[in-house]
């Protein structure tokens, strides 16, 4: 037990009133986050689509799969927002339904990469040595490709269907996050305070997860908003190709090559499922540079 | 009456962000006469670097902006001039030199070609005297192999050498005023003597007023004639060097000249100022040293004193040296 | 004699740079060169030098931050370098490190009760021990149990350094090795830092390593002084004798090109002249004989070593 403080120990410090803190950069960052215009609008926005999105078998005037044959190949009118397609499918509907195909693929193929990628980089930074340079080779493999060729390649491994898109974007999501957090973990590996940590006696897992993950979090966010864009448009492209997405999913690829046909004829079947897809991936980069510039420590007020 | 290089007459600079104005320099008003160093002391958050940089104007990267007060060089009032001219007026009548040598010279260049650039820009000399110019001032300097020097890269030198390129670059087109902002804060000891003999070498040599702002009392204590003391913005003590360590009036500087461990003089305890500089939040209305004041009274908490003469050449900024009645009925009241 | 708390003998630390495409040439940047001293319960060594010496590489080796390239540090006894990674980690019990920069060795992230609880937790005192621990800590180092729920950046360099001290002594340790801990202060706050210090001293009975280049404030708080150069200690005397009587010519530059806060006095200076060499480059013989006034021919080629002078002291020269 220690024994009772000198009394001569200044303590005019105590004096300072306490603040309620909540978090100690939430409020600086969201502060930022504010003043960019765009990137607060591509939150809304999207917001408002996922929150759509998982409402859309409720919400859709139409159902999705069943044909219409009397209304086939409609341009846009008040019954039908977007028009149908060729099988008398109300357009909007599907689009609505496949906002969910999309954003929970994008989302979840993602996530998945970063985890893992993630985990990588996090290893490859502390421990160095082997790990870093097999974990580096990995990487280096998996970026000569570029990433619709790679999904393309792993589709032809598994076979075709939405599960197995997720987990090719997943794999090729992988190096990217792990080159990223594994130079964001480098600098926070040589701060001082991971070095204060050491000389405590704090194991090798604890430091990295509660000090070197912690400092590397902002990284992971840009980066995972920006790639759900890239997520999206090759899962539509995987969907295009045929290796997706299958008939009838109303995911937004798929649905521009059910359009190719009728380009010239019936253009709103492609051009609606293609503006879905431009202002999702829009709007994701979007957010994805707001969050960067929010969330950089360099960038002062 | 040797004449007056530099008058700054309530200078006030303040920093904006967040829509708050912090003032960074509150009224500051001190003078500097021909071939006179003159020291400005103070601690972080004193204002004594805005204010060196104030007289530069060398704000406008930053949320500075100076909103008051003139600073009067040669006659012409700096702050009302054209940018311009105070272009000319920068490198060449007044130079100034900065604390980190390892970043205050562009890694890019070749030593010669930075040296030669305030040269040719001020001076007007061709390529050939330029370079013959730099040469001479890298020999000024006490730097060695000058004629190789000159085609050198700066990381290929020291810090120590890197600051004596920095004095170099600065004499070069003679100032008459030299500002030094912490000139040998990130040096070592035996490298600081160095710099400092420099300098007041040079100082004499060309009859250079020299500014030199710095935290450290043993330098003010060695090459300056008189020293100005800043606290949170403003001054609160100004006076030659001698009268400054034997009869401080201003409880921070005596506070201050209390605290710094003396070489061979071994204390049992420091005296310390308790508590910290404010923050803008905090900064009381009257005297703002009066939260760390050991002999703060009621006065002080209400009213700000102003910088008043107490002797020919003796300026205080504090209640208990205004009013000799009011001294004698002070209570002590405080920490 | 009673044994001394830390012995460090022959102490090494060398970092090799790899050059040539091949990577055959190796440059060899000598940190530390053959270091020795020792320290005893309760008192204040202190480590004094310019950039370069090797002052701060000691101290990390100390800590076990640095594996040493030879050499030995025993603590109590025991030989560090012959434990394993586990015992090392109940060894740290002992010894806690306050770092130079007050503003980076605090993790940003975390609130500050959360930083002291850190080596409560690694060590394994329970829930109850150290919500009582952390406030009594803060209390120790003048600040409240209230402040504990904010973050660092809410405090100045002072508290910030008080925040680094209380977890410091979190866990009782037997001996700190504070590294500069004021040079990055402002001089008003440093001696609260160093009294804060001095009476931590006297109420735990801690011994302290205390580094730094400022030699007004190691003289202040040390009982005996080693000054480095180059890796090297040149000279090790208590802390009287080494200010008033100091022997290896480069102490007696160092202490006179201290700027003394006295205008009145005009010392005569030793000013020393060149750079210091390079630690990846280290000259031949005697390190410092490129820049002393009094170097001789056998400076140049041979290495002095430590030798007893008598009283305490020890220099490493042949002119005395």
């Amino acid at each position: 037990m220690v024994k009772p403080v000198p009394s001569n120990i200044p303590t005019e410090v105590s004096s300072i009133p306490v603040k309620k803190v909540i978090a100690p950069n939430f409020t600086a960052f969201w502060k930022k986050f504010k003043k960019q215009k765009l990137a607060l609008s591509s939150a809304i926005f999207l917001s408002f689509l996922i929150f759509v999105a998982i409402l859309s078998p409720i919400i859709a005037p139409y159902g999705v799969e069943e044909p219409d044959y009397s209304h086939v190949l409609q341009g846009p009118s008040f019954q039908h927002l977007a028009g149908t397609d060729a099988f008398g499918r109300d357009i909007f509907s599907r689009i609505l339904v496949g906002a969910r195909i999309s954003l929970s693929v994008g989302i979840i193929s993602v996530l998945l990469g970063a985890a893992v990628g993630t985990f990588l980089g996090l290893i490859s930074a502390y421990y160095g040595k082997w790990i870093d340079s097999i974990v580096g080779r990995i990487n280096d493999v998996l970026f000569a490709f570029p990433g619709i060729l790679l999904a393309i390649g792993i589709i032809a491994i598994l076979g075709p269907g939405l599960g197995n898109v997720v987990v090719a974007i997943a794999i090729f999501s992988v190096p990217s996050f792990a080159r990223i957090v594994r130079s964001s973990a480098l600098s926070v590996k040589s701060s001082v305070y991971v070095e204060a940590s050491k000389s405590i006696g704090a194991k090798d897992r604890r430091i990295i997860w509660k000090h070197i993950f912690p400092g590397t979090i902002s990284t992971i966010i840009v980066n995972f908003t920006m790639r759900i864009g890239s997520a999206i448009l090759t899962a539509a492209s995987l969907s295009f190709l045929g290796l997706g997405a299958q008939p009838p999913s109303p995911e937004w690829g798929a649905m521009l090559s059910n359009g190719r046909d009728y380009l010239t004829t019936a253009s709103h079947i492609t051009f609606f499922p293609g503006l879905a897809i431009f202002l999702t991936v829009l709007a994701f980069n979007l957010l994805g540079d707001g969050l960067r510039d929010a969330l950089d420590p360099k960038i002062k007020d | 009456m040797t004449e007056r290089i530099l008058d700054i007459q309530n200078l006030q600079t303040s920093f904006f962000s967040d829509g708050k104005e912090i003032k960074a320099v509150d009224g500051v008003s001190f003078t500097i006469h021909k071939g006179e160093t003159v020291g400005v002391v103070g601690e972080s958050g004193s204002g004594k670097s805005v204010t060196s940089l104030s007289v530069m104007r060398l704000l406008q990267d930053t949320p500075g902006k100076i909103v008051g007060g003139s600073i009067y060089f040669n006659g012409k009032n700096l702050l009302e001039i054209p940018e311009r001219e105070m272009r000319k007026i920068r490198g060449n009548e007044i130079a100034m030199i900065f604390q980190e040598p390892m970043t205050s010279l562009n890694p890019v260049y070749k030593i010669g070609k930075q040296l030669e650039e305030a040269i040719r820009l001020h001076l007007g000399y061709d390529k050939k005297q330029a370079r013959a110019h730099a040469v001479q001032m890298l020999k000024l300097v006490g730097l060695p192999r000058a004629e190789e020097l000159v085609n050198e890269y700066p990381f290929q030198l020291s810090g120590g050498m890197r600051q004596r390129v920095m004095i170099a670059m600065a004499m070069s087109c003679k100032p008459k005023l030299l500002i030094a902002d912490e000139p040998t804060t990130a040096l070592d000891v035996t490298i600081q003597a160095q710099i400092l003999d420099l300098m007041r070498k040079l100082g004499q040599a060309s009859d250079t007023s020299i500014m030199l702002i710095t935290h450290d009392l043993g330098v003010v204590a060695e090459m300056c004639e008189r020293v100005v003391v800043m606290y949170a913005g403003k001054v609160v003590e100004e006076t030659d060097v001698h009268t400054l360590f034997s009869e401080p009036k201003h409880p921070y500087t005596q506070g201050l000249l209390k605290s710094i461990p003396k070489l061979g003089e071994k204390v049992g305890k420091l005296d310390s100022i308790p508590g910290n500089v404010p923050t803008p939040d905090e900064m009381p209305q009257g005297c703002k040293f009066a939260t760390r004041c050991k002999f703060v009274t009621e006065q002080c908490w209400k009213k700000e004193p102003q910088l008043e003469k107490i002797s020919k050449d003796h300026k205080v900024r504090c209640w208990l040296h205004q009013d000799t009645e009011k001294v004698e009925e002070t209570q002590k009241v405080g920490v | 004699m009673t044994e001394p708390l830390v012995e460090v003998k022959n102490l090494k630390k060398y970092f090799s740079t790899r050059k040539g495409v091949f990577g055959q040439k190796k440059s060899v940047v000598k940190a530390v060169d053959d270091v020795s001293f020792t320290i005893q319960k309760g008192e204040t060594l202190g480590l004094v030098g310019e950039s370069g010496c090797g002052k701060s590489t000691t101290g990390r080796m100390l800590m076990q931050l640095l594996e040493p390239t030879e050499g030995q540090i025993v603590f109590e006894g025991k030989d560090l370098s012959k434990l394993n990674k586990s015992e090392i980690r109940s060894a740290r019990k002992n010894f806690q490190m306050i770092f130079q920069d007050p503003y980076a060795s605090l993790n940003p992230r975390m609130k500050i009760k959360d930083i002291i609880n850190e080596p409560l937790i690694i060590h394994g005192y329970d829930k109850e021990q150290r919500e009582r621990r952390v406030n009594e800590l803060l209390d120790i180092v003048g600040l409240s149990p209230a402040q504990g729920d904010r973050y660092p950046h809410e405090f100045s360099g002072g508290q910030r350094q008080r925040i680094g001290i209380a977890r410091a002594l979190a866990i009782s340790p037997k001996l700190i090795i504070a590294d500069e801990p004021v040079s990055a202060l402002d001089v008003s706050i440093q001696s609260q830092i160093l009294n804060l210090l001095k009476d931590l001293q006297n109420e735990f009975h801690l011994t302290y390593l205390f580094i730094s280049h400022n030699l007004s404030v190691v003289e202040h708080i040390s009982d005996r002084v080693g000054v480095m150069y180059l890796g090297k200690i040149v000279e090790i005397a208590d802390q009287e004798t080494l200010y008033k009587n100091p022997l290896h010519p480069y102490t007696k530059s160092l202490l006179s090109a201290v700027p003394v806060p006295d205008p009145k006095i005009k010392r005569e200076r030793i000013i020393l002249k060149g750079d210091i060499p390079s630690p990846a480059n280290p000259p031949s013989g005697c390190t410092f004989h490129t820049r002393c006034p009094f170097a001789t021919e056998r400076c140049r080629q041979e290495v002095p070593t430590l030798r007893n002078v008598g009283n305490g002291q020890y220099v490493s020269c042949y002119l005395v």
